[in-house]
């Protein structure tokens, strides 16, 4: 639990730049992005039980893209 | 008001650790093959890769987070996502599937691919190191979590090593001096090897 509270002070300093209304909507919106995100997730993880190697590596070859992707869309600010 | 703020930070911290977690934790399930568990980690890398650009973008969107710190993070993860594609190539190639007609494992390691190997293997390696070494990137993480990340990349290097060693002790196939012809008993020691990946 310590480690948690310690954790959430460091991850979200950034937050203290931003005031009132705007803050709290900046940690709504990371909040529902970071949930939505982990469902995605498991459910992606979850997956390797249910197919097979062939099925794995064409998983991750999609997983490999939208990583690419992502980093494009990051990149280009 | 302090306290709702106070919940929604545990929450969003809580999901991020878990979310790590899990990509860090789950090698493909107990009673998954060697070979299953080793791609299942493949996909799994680029999983945590995806998680952590979208993560940062949206840090960057929501002004928590500089553009150019991100980018700078982005670049080693990016980094670490195409060591981990050339793997994942790498293990969808025929020379690694090929399995002949008595049951042998038959993988056309030449002498290219099994430099090709050692360099993938350094190159993950390297790149994983680099993206644990930034704990401004993930300054979430838990120590339990770190210490698997750094036990996978120990065990990455130990299973490059252990699949050299064994390579290097195959005899070569007659007039085809650059293919080893593996049998089913070694294929067992090489899948022991590969255990390294998921222990």
């Amino acid at each position: 639990m310590n480690n948690t509270i310690t954790i959430a002070k460091q991850q979200l300093t950034a937050a203290e730049g931003l005031t009132g209304i705007d803050q709290l909507f900046a940690i709504i919106a990371l909040g529902q992005f970071l949930l939505g995100r982990g469902f995605i997730v498991l459910s992606d993880v979850q997956a390797h039980g249910a197919l097979d190697d062939q099925g794995v590596l064409d998983a991750a070859k999609a997983h490999d893209a939208e990583a690419a992707e992502a980093w494009k869309a990051l990149s280009n600010g | 008001m302090k306290i709702y703020k106070q919940l929604l930070r545990g929450a969003c911290l809580g999901v991020i650790t878990f979310a790590l977690l899990v990509t860090s934790a789950c090698w493909g399930g107990a009673s998954a093959s060697p070979s299953h568990k080793l791609i299942s980690q493949l996909d799994n890398n680029a999983i945590a890769a995806r998680e952590a650009q979208l993560t940062l973008k949206e840090l960057v969107d929501l002004k928590l987070f500089a553009q150019e710190s991100a980018q700078a993070l982005g670049g080693k993860v990016e980094g670490f996502r195409a060591a981990n594609r050339q793997l994942i190539d790498f293990a969808d190639s025929p020379e690694f599937k090929s399995v002949g007609p008595n049951g042998e494992r038959v993988i056309t390691f030449t002498v290219a691919g099994k430099i090709k190997a050692e360099q993938l293997a350094e190159i993950l390696k390297t790149t994983a190191q680099a993206v644990l070494a930034s704990k401004d990137l993930f300054p979430n993480i838990s120590d339990a979590a770190r210490a698997k990340w750094t036990a996978l990349i120990q065990a990455v290097d130990q299973t490059a090593k252990l699949a050299i060693q064994l390579i290097n002790q195959l005899k070569t196939k007659p007039n085809t001096p650059t293919a080893f012809v593996i049998a089913p008993a070694d294929i067992e020691l090489l899948n022991h090897a590969k255990e390294a990946f998921v222990e």
